[in-house]
């Protein structure tokens, strides 16, 4: 399960990278599928880590540790910075017809908040993989003993 | 300790980088821009634009212009930019005061650019040029830079626990 875990935040970190320049990678129609599936690989990232997410929630006001806390908080803004960031880029969607949505709001507005929202969202995943360094050694020292 | 210190080392070329790559691409101002949003702000500039082209040409083509639409130039009642433009001004003025424009448009040079012009020539957005990872490795030593303090900062705080929680022990 943690390998799973591992190449799923691997990709997660790499296609966000791609997508931060929708010109650096074949360019609109990845931009725009890739940031979609992003959002899928974000939920299933979640649904990995629900018994945390349970366990914190549970006793975020009682008995949890400060770092448990921080992160919890981390993942709140992480989740919210996602979802402005899918929703802003349905908004100016231009290689897939999302205009059925009616999301209304200027085009203006929406490109203003996708920039920021993935921005933000960037440096907040940053944040949350400083915080997770040594899960994710410990993750690459399984691979290396399972290899040697 | 070898290891700590060569990494110790990476850490700092990476903050380093991470900084360079933050101004860059102007990443605080592209961050915050969203809370700086005015809704108004394309009215004004769309009105801005028009006053501005109208102001500067009042002050260089109105010469060209016969006494009678100067006097309405001047009152603000036609401009290069109204609909009465067409309609009002003869075709031959019209003409000779468009050729003096097209001439200031292309010997002025426009100031505004576009961000990282030189990385984005040619129109790659519409798949022209299929891969250009400069920005990606600009935006991944910004990753990079987050993670790191992030991550030096969990470790001091970590450092500064255990060394309140040793004096605590002693003091018992």
């Amino acid at each position: 399960m943690n390998i799973i875990k591992f190449f799923l935040t691997l990709s997660i970190t790499i296609v966000m990278l791609l997508l931060m320049d929708p010109r650096s990678f074949y360019g609109l129609p990845f931009h725009e599928w890739a940031g979609l599936i992003i959002g899928l690989f974000f939920i299933l990232h979640k649904v990995l880590n629900w018994g945390w997410i349970k366990k914190v929630t549970i006793s975020f006001f009682t008995k949890c540790p400060l770092k448990a806390r921080i992160n919890y908080l981390l993942d709140i803004l992480l989740l919210i910075g996602i979802t402005l960031m899918i929703l802003s880029g349905i908004a100016i969607a231009r290689t897939i017809d999302f205009s059925w949505l009616r999301l209304g709001g200027s085009h203006n507005f929406w490109r203003v908040m996708h920039t920021s929202s993935s921005f933000i969202t960037l440096a907040l995943f940053g944040i949350h993989l400083g915080l997770h360094w040594n899960w994710v050694l410990q993750r690459l020292k399984f691979k290396i003993t399972t290899n040697g | 300790m070898v290891r700590k210190i060569s990494f110790l080392i990476l850490s700092v070329a990476l903050l380093v980088l991470g900084a360079l790559a933050f101004n860059k691409l102007g990443y605080w101002d592209r961050s915050v821009r969203i809370f700086r949003f005015n809704s108004d702000a394309s009215y004004t500039g769309k009105k801005a634009i028009g006053q501005g082209a109208r102001r500067e040409f009042a002050g260089s083509r109105t010469h060209d212009l016969p006494d009678n639409l100067r006097r309405r130039f001047g009152a603000g009642e036609i401009s290069p930019v109204s609909e009465k433009w067409n309609k009002d001004v003869p075709d031959s003025t019209r003409k000779t005061i468009g050729q003096g424009i097209r001439e200031q448009s292309e010997t002025r040079h426009f100031e505004a650019g576009i961000r990282n012009e030189a990385d984005h020539r040619g129109g790659e957005l519409n798949g022209t040029k299929k891969i250009n990872l400069r920005n990606v490795l600009r935006f991944l030593s910004v990753f990079a830079f987050f993670t790191i303090l992030a991550l030096y900062l969990d470790k001091g705080a970590t450092l500064i626990r255990k060394r309140n929680a040793k004096k605590a022990d002693q003091r018992f």
